[in-house]
């Protein structure tokens, strides 16, 4: 194996549970590793715990939910150690996040102009015309036609592939490191939400932030994202690089929500969970070995399938 | 299949439940213990009075609160006490019987004003016109109107009540209505329209029973303004006539002799509507709290 | 196969308040749906797909049009005739919760239509309700309760239930699955496909979910404002269709396969507001292969050969040949 390198974004051992203490963990022990221009599609239904995951990224988990152990390292300093005064100074920067809702999302109060420039003007300090410039630029980025006048519109005014564009040029404006995208097209029509996933990934293409994608489409990793995650209930029960994952996913969690997601007739069985299909093949491909993931592989619950794929045992 | 109950928005009647409500706030136990109190005279004060309360006796005019009199006896030679017991004979109702008539009428007419308020349609133009009208009769002071009223029609407990009746009657219609124009855009009356169910039968299950409370919930209150309505008239004159006891005449009739000092001709009947008020005014509290779950 | 439903030159239009202005939602549909098959009803937002399935149930006036329902005019009933009707044509709702009313229990909600339309006794209908609990897998000690407070799939199971009680021939699932998880949409069309086979009901399963309707409908509609672009048996046009929009709304849908192709027929700008519509194709504005008579006149139905009732609307796709067609809208997908 490679020697260990330090991925940009690490996740090692995340626990999240609940501060009343009881039920089960709402996060057991994710791990996870990001590189600069990576998008890692972390799957999961309703519940499964993505929405936590990227709020505990972001140092905003909710009063009822709290981190019990492991670490979250941006640039190899732990973000659950800073002050929060630290982490608003880090958040809209270098760490960034885009909802889904689109419209009801934005401030209704203020133009798109505005939300984009006061993203800018919290966080540098820059005149008028540089702010200005900025917001248009990136207006320009996510595919809005006529940034300039664009920009005086209020959230009401936008469909809901314009407002959720804002939320993107929001989120990107000041090139973060890390994007945390929060099933951004989920309230999307197919066409306008296919339209918004382009932009996206030319933008990230172009700014090379790591990106993490929490979302529910198996599609949408599919075509967009490097790497892919699959989160039940909390618990990581798949982990593998893009290609490794389609071609030889294992768990059979993760077998049934990709025999759902096909386009399929529906004559054949939806295999359920005591169903297994496994193929074992040495796989080379590019998704570096990272501390996090080694962690992983020296623990009983997970199995290697090729060094670019963990699964959990079954 | 055990036998299913049809029932209210949340909450399915039982004795027990009930009681176990009631005991689970204090001011709500002390409420129900007052105007079960204030219900008891209303059945068993006059019997119950040691003195006649309508007949005055001219020796113990204006004699303070004693072993005799507990209440003293106020200027004309009345029993305070005794006339304080009786009074609610009238005082709860004239309320009563003024609240009910105008909450059954006014959420009646407020389903329908509601229901097809806003139609192209006869039945929408009526409904408009219906609501006009009880906004007309709303936007005047209560408390003038009833006088007019009373000096028109003439005094007495029968007059008393129909004007009241007349006068609450919009209140109700309006919060049944404006419950009414929200609910009918639900889902739910949609589905109950697909399912096949008839205009009456969408009015009178789906559409009432989720529009009532707020109305349900308003009646308690009412009552304790309608006892203040009702002793506001005696006071002036209108109203009930002497020399049947009622508590706002008996304000009025001892209300002189105050600044006199001789306090217990009025303050007594003006305690008794303030508990009564008051304890009206939790009840309806914990109703709406109850309901609203 | 019997014929249930004929709709033709269906329109609903909308007068926008304080406006003189005009939403049409839905543009001049017609179709037709035999006994026992599922039509699936596909499009984006604004595309009238519900608005549609409230007009055929007469939950809303249509503005123009017929619909023909067991060879009944519906739209000619008078309210009586139509409340009898409607034990033959039933919906489903996406958020089951919202369509009960509050104060029934899910006994009475399924006992309802029996009450309405049948003359059955208590105990018949006793016996009936538990009958349909067990047939939609609804399990009997949720009867007595309130439906608030289940799970999604059961309440769908409960409404289900309520709106197959009088064995209607129709059914609309109005977006059904769109509230469910992955197992309770697998789960609710199992359940439908049940029932469609014990009873031979028609459904039109509306939804913006191509996966569920691929699995439940024998042919398929594709709708962009307020018209049908496309009608074909769900197999060819989900694999075969010629039809710019369907092809852009298909191959918006990725596939759960990396090494699928990336080419997609893409549509311009965004989509138009339904208020005061221009003539010609509503494609118009955005489709990449438009001409010029698509802005003005409307599309003409193209029969696709072979399979029997699969058209299109489309000007270009009309006039030429099938190959040319085809070579056109692979070179416009990037």
């Amino acid at each position: 194996m490679a020697v260990a390198v330090q991925a940009r974004l690490e996740v090692n051992r995340l626990w999240v549970e609940r501060t009343a203490g009881r039920g089960p963990a709402v996060l057991q022990g994710i791990s996870l590793a990001v590189q600069p221009g990576q998008m890692l599609g972390v799957v999961g239904e309703a519940g499964a715990g993505k929405s936590v995951l990227g709020f505990a990224i972001l140092g905003l988990l909710p009063p009822g939910l709290c981190v019990a152990r492991g670490s979250i390292k941006l640039h190899g300093e732990d973000l659950l150690s800073k002050s929060d005064k630290a982490l608003r100074a880090i958040r809209g920067r270098d760490l960034a996040l885009i909802l889904s809702g689109g419209r009801t999302a934005l401030n209704p109060m203020e133009t798109a102009g505005t939300q984009i420039k006061n993203v800018i003007r919290s966080h540098l300090d820059v005149d008028t015309a540089t702010t200005d410039r900025m917001a248009i630029d990136i207006l320009n980025a996510v595919g809005i036609p006529d940034p300039a006048r664009r920009a005086h519109s209020y959230p009401h005014e936008l469909s809901g592939g314009m407002a959720q564009r804002i939320l993107i040029a929001q989120a990107m404006v000041l090139s973060p490191s890390v994007l945390i995208a929060d099933e951004p097209t989920s309230d999307l029509d197919v066409t306008v939400a296919a339209q918004v996933l382009d932009q996206m990934k030319g933008l990230i293409e172009g700014k090379e932030p790591s990106t993490i994608m929490l979302t529910r489409d198996l599609g949408i990793v599919a075509k967009y994202c490097d790497g892919a995650a699959v989160l039940r209930q909390g618990v990581l029960v798949e982990y593998a690089s893009v290609a490794s994952f389609f071609a030889h996913a294992s768990h059979p969690y993760s077998l049934a929500l990709l025999a759902s997601a096909k386009q399929a007739r529906g004559d054949e069985p939806v295999p359920s969970f005591d169903e297994v299909s496994r193929e074992r093949h040495s796989y080379g491909r590019t998704f570096k070995d990272f501390a996090a993931m080694r962690d992983m592989l020296t623990d009983p619950d997970y199995m290697q399938i090729n060094d670019a794929h963990i699964v959990r045992r079954f | 299949m055990s036998s299913i109950a049809v029932t209210t928005k949340s909450v399915t009647l039982s004795g027990k439940r009930i009681v176990h409500w009631i005991g689970s706030d204090v001011r709500l136990t002390v409420a129900v213990v007052i105007l079960t109190c204030m219900v008891f005279c209303a059945i068993w004060g006059p019997r119950l009075a040691p003195y006649n309360p309508e007949l005055p006796d001219q020796a113990v005019r204006l004699s303070a609160p004693s072993r005799h009199h507990l209440f003293g006896a106020d200027v004309n030679g009345f029993d305070v006490f005794s006339r304080v017991i009786s009074a609610p004979r009238l005082d709860l109702l004239i309320p009563a019987v003024s609240v009910s008539v105008s909450l059954a009428v006014g959420s009646f007419l407020g389903l329908l004003g509601g229901f097809f308020a806003g139609r192209r349609s006869v039945s929408g133009w009526l409904a408009e016109l219906l609501t006009r009208l009880m906004d007309i009769i709303q936007s005047f002071p209560v408390f003038i109107v009833a006088l007019v009223l009373v000096g028109v029609a003439g005094g007495g407990t029968q007059n008393v009540i129909i004007i009241l009746a007349v006068l609450f009657t919009p209140i109700f219609f309006r919060y049944v209505r404006g419950q009414v124009l929200s609910e009918r855009e639900r889902l739910f009356i949609e589905a109950g329209v697909a399912i096949g169910n008839s205009w009456w039968r969408l009015l009178a299950l789906y559409v009432l029973p989720n529009s009532f409370t707020p109305a349900l919930v308003q009646a308690s209150p009412t009552m304790g303004f309608a006892i203040l309505l009702t002793a506001g008239l005696s006071f002036v004159g209108a109203g009930v006539r002497p020399p049947t006891p009622e508590w706002g005449a008996m304000i009025a009739a001892g209300a002189e002799q105050m600044v006199t000092g001789q306090w217990w001709a009025s303050v007594f009947p003006g305690l008794a509507i303030g508990l009564t008020v008051f304890a009206l005014a939790i009840v309806g509290e914990a109703l709406r709290v109850r309901l609203e779950e | 196969m019997a014929e249930v439903l004929r709709v033709a030159d269906l329109v609903k239009k909308f007068p926008v308040a304080g406006t003189r202005l005009v939403l049409t939602a839905v543009n001049g549909v017609s179709f037709t749906l035999d006994e026992g098959e599922t039509l699936g009803v596909v499009g984006e937002s604004g595309s009238g797909k519900t608005t549609l399935g409230r007009c055929i149930l007469r939950l809303v006036e249509p503005t123009s049009g017929t619909i023909g329902f067991l060879g009944r005019d519906v739209l000619s009933l008078r309210s009586s005739e139509m409340r009898r009707l409607r034990s033959e044509m039933q919906i489903i709702y996406q958020n089951p919760w919202e369509a009960f009313n509050p104060i029934m229990t899910v006994y009475q909600l399924i006992e309802e239509p029996l009450k309405l339309h049948t003359r059955l006794t208590r105990k018949e209908s006793a016996s009936e309700v538990l009958r349909l609990a067990e047939l939609v897998g609804l399990p009997g000690e949720v009867l007595k309760g309130k439906p608030r407070g289940l799970p999604a799939g059961l309440q769908q199971r409960a409404a289900i239930a309520r709106a197959v009680a009088t064995k209607p021939r129709l059914l609309i699932a109005d977006e059904a699955t769109s509230s469910l998880d992955l197992s309770g949409r697998l789960q609710i069309i199992e359940v439908l496909q049940h029932l469609q086979r014990e009873f031979k009901i028609a459904y039109i399963f509306i939804s913006h979910d191509l996966t569920s309707v691929l699995r439940i409908s024998h042919r398929v509609a594709i709708m962009y404002l307020g018209q049908i672009l496309e009608l074909g048996p769900t197999d060819a046009i989900f694999s075969g269709s010629q039809q710019p929009y369907s092809r852009a709304l298909l191959s918006s849908v990725f596939r759960p396969d990396p090494w699928a192709s990336e080419r997609r027929v893409r549509l311009r700008a965004e989509i138009p507001s339904p208020i005061d519509l221009l003539s010609g194709c509503p494609l118009a504005s955005r489709c990449p292969l438009v001409e010029e008579e698509c802005h003005t006149i409307p599309p003409p139905r193209t029969a696709i050969g072979g399979a029997d009732g699969w058209w299109a609307a489309c000007h270009p796709m009309a006039l030429l040949p099938r190959e040319t067609w085809e070579r056109r809208l692979a070179d416009a997908a990037t």
